[in-house]
């Protein structure tokens, strides 16, 4: 699928330019055993994906846990060293060549550091993901002075304006991580990310673990903060019904691949791979009277260390032929901006919801 | 508040948990009541920190420390599981009976079986899948039948050791009842063998191996995917109509709740708020904490874009210093001055089984 996902610069005039593409990125964590820690084999958690991002949108990125949806999200700004594969970003500090992406994989420290300026995350656990030993001021200045600012008046300032921004008060400043709850924890995580004004932040599970009005809050913030700096999102949630609140676009993940990916009303009507169906299918309604038809997954999710063969969904799928057994299908483009990977994809009716 | 309409098997009646700490003591629970029926679903629910754990916790008796149960009763209508239809029920006070006795030893795990909500912390390592079941068979399935003298047969029976190779069919057998896939091999698996949704059967398989009358479901699926936690889901209901077991159900996750409960609960700082028919609650609920909360969930297939949810401003009051009349009223938006911070609201009456304690219905 790799060409028809250029920057569409020239085609596509009413869509923002893309603001990252992943392009075939692999990330296997070795299994070692033994005395002599012998590799014998790789769990392979993000498995060639490809999707890009385009300026000012949200990504979301679902799928059940161990689908590498997380990893997939960490690779990008290498967290994790990527086994393979290309993350083309346009950078507003370092100029690409050509169409303005300057690719992120095999990029010298010094100048990744500047582009960390620009991809910052948030992280879903708001307890481990702050260090209870610094004050909320240290913790949200802390990148910019790792940028090079100096700590005075004027980046407290910066960081009061921050926290005012996040729906903290200045007076929080001095505070430690175990003095606030949960939602104002996920909060300073979320001024810290915002802190050296990037142009794309990674929320990795940022409501997970949040109530349900405090979710609300929290969505509502990262809508509110995104129209006012003008931020692109990859959203990474287990939680459906969140990501299509939140994302423009949807890719669902299975076994470190991309099933489908494709605008989130589009995706939630009209599916076209049978596990985004099987999934929607699954969610609880908060309605009573809705009488569930729900397509039951047989078995687990596979092993991503000892994958089934062809397509990993097939001994789940209530469609699989012969044909999935043996053959991987291709992620291809089967509507406009409606990506999937099904050898069935073009005959089957599929029901969203 | 409400009568009791079918068989009752467990009342909580104007319970009080309190922890007594260093800077003041905390009212985890305060003044709850509730029915829980046989065989049918009670679903709690409300923030954390709004004392539905507690509750389920006071029922078996196992209140941490410094907590206590100050007040209320918890009775249980203890029918022996071998005994006659015609027999009377054993009324127990729970919260009278010794934390460490045979009694609640009994019953719990024995005729309540509780589920935690995390999976791997609640099963020990050390142990396999079997090891786990059939410590909760040996510990109960006998213990309750030798109470019961009337019947000969089963005396017998329930003096008799199990072997180790009855007890391990037992084990393959419950394990095959949840959902598990090869119970044969998956017996001898230790718990981090297992997937986070595989453990967590195992949990329901411990919880359900000795047939309670009633399983306490603290946040059972919370930490599960979408599929998983449906296989779940289905798994309890089964059983439960199978058995006629009451299951008193704890989430903050609306959209479950509204698949399981028959009656609901919504609490919040320690108190029930209101309580009412699942239906009820859904389509009409009266107040204002409910409706916020069912607001401020996004709901799926309905999307406009830029839709902002509706939250509920503030957060939840400190509980040392807990705001005076009715609890919500800070973050109240139907808040009126003069009379919901002065006055705490009683239960009122809105509907056949339906019930709100709130300033607006009175």
């Amino acid at each position: 699928m790799a060409p028809d996902m250029q920057t569409q610069t020239t085609e596509a005039k009413a869509k923002p330019r893309n603001l990252l593409e992943v392009k075939g990125l692999k990330k296997y964590f070795p299994i070692q055993k033994g005395l002599l820690r012998k590799t014998v084999g790789y769990v392979k958690a993000v498995d060639d994906v490809n999707f890009f991002v385009r300026e000012g949108e949200t990504l979301g990125l679902v799928g059940e846990s161990g689908c590498g949806k997380s990893t997939a999200g960490r690779s990008i700004i290498r967290l994790y060293e990527p086994t393979a594969g290309d993350v083309l970003f346009r950078s507003r500090h370092l100029g690409g060549e050509g169409n303005g992406l300057i690719n992120l994989m095999g990029l010298p420290p010094d100048k990744m550091k500047t582009i960390r300026k620009e991809i910052s995350m948030v992280f879903q656990d708001p307890i481990n993901s702050l260090n209870p030993r610094m004050t909320v001021s240290d913790i949200v200045g802390e990148p910019m002075f790792i940028h090079g600012q100096r700590m005075g008046p004027e980046t407290e300032a910066v960081i009061v304006n921050l926290l005012e921004r996040v729906g903290l008060r200045p007076d929080h400043l001095r505070r430690y991580p175990h003095e606030f709850s949960g939602g104002q924890r996920q909060r300073i995580g979320i001024a810290r990310a915002l802190s050296l004004n990037p142009q794309l932040v990674i929320c990795d599970e940022p409501v997970s673990a949040l109530d349900v009005s405090i979710q609300a809050q929290t969505l509502n913030l990262l809508q509110d903060l995104q129209q006012d700096f003008n931020l692109s999102y990859i959203f990474v949630a287990h939680d459906l019904s969140v990501v299509q609140h939140i994302s423009d676009r949807v890719a669902v993940m299975y076994v470190g691949k991309v099933a489908e990916i494709a605008d989130a009303e589009e995706l939630y009507s009209a599916p076209l791979h049978p596990y985004t169906e099987a999934l929607l299918s699954a969610v609880p309604k908060a309605d009573p009277l809705y009488k569930s038809d729900r397509i039951v997954m047989q078995g687990d999710v596979a092993d991503p260390s000892n994958p089934p063969s062809g397509c990993y969904f097939h001994p789940r799928c209530r469609y699989a032929q012969e044909v999935c057994k043996l053959k991987n299908p291709e992620l291809r483009e089967l509507k406009p901006d409606h990506f999937v990977a099904c050898h069935r994809a073009e005959e089957l009716k599929l029901e969203g919801i | 508040m409400s009568k009791p309409l079918h068989d009752p098997l467990i009342e909580v009646k104007d319970l009080r948990v309190e922890f007594d700490v260093r800077a003041g003591i905390v009212k985890a629970v305060d003044g709850l009541t509730l029915t829980i029926h046989r065989g049918k679903t009670l679903g709690v629910i409300g923030e954390s920190g709004c004392g539905k754990s507690m509750t389920a916790r006071a029922i078996l008796n196992m209140i941490p420390k410094p907590g206590k149960i100050t007040n209320g009763e918890i009775i249980y209508h203890r029918r022996m599981k071998n005994s006659l239809e015609s027999q009377v029920d054993d009324i127990i006070d729970l919260t009278k009976v010794d934390p460490d006795g045979k009694v609640i030893r009994q019953i719990r795990g024995g005729e309540i079986g509780m589920i935690f909500q995390e999976p791997m912390s609640s099963l020990t390592p050390v142990y396999t899948a079997g090891v786990h079941i059939n410590e909760a068979v040996s510990l109960h399935h006998l213990v309750p039948l030798q109470k019961v003298g009337d019947q000969i047969g089963e005396q017998v029976q329930a003096h008799r050791k199990v072997t180790k190779e009855e007890s391990r069919v037992i084990a393959i057998d419950m394990l095959r009842r949840v959902g598990i896939p090869k119970p044969e091999e998956r017996v001898d698996n230790y718990p981090h063998q297992l997937s986070g949704g595989q453990r967590q059967r195992v949990m329901i398989a411990v919880a359900l191996s000795c047939e309670p009358a009633m399983l306490i479901a603290d946040e059972p699926t919370t930490a599960l995917d979408v599929s998983i936690e449906a296989q779940i889901l289905d798994i309890m209901r089964d059983l439960q109509q199978s058995a006629n077991m009451a299951i008193m159900f704890i989430t903050h996750n609306l959209g479950v709740i509204a698949s399981m409960a028959e009656e609901i609960v919504v609490m919040y700082m320690g108190k029930a708020v209101e309580q009412g028919k699942v239906l009820e609650i859904f389509q009409n609920p009266k107040h204002p904490y409910t409706q916020a909360l069912l607001r401020s969930i996004p709901k799926l297939g309905k999307k406009k874009t830029g839709e902002r949810l509706a939250s509920i401003t503030g957060m939840v009051p400190d509980p040392f210093n807990l705001p005076t009349g009715c609890v919500f009223h800070p973050r109240c938006p139907m808040f009126m001055a003069g009379k919901c911070d002065k006055i705490a609201p009683q239960w009122k009456k809105v509907g056949e089984d339906h019930s709100v304690s709130c300033l607006l219905y009175e």
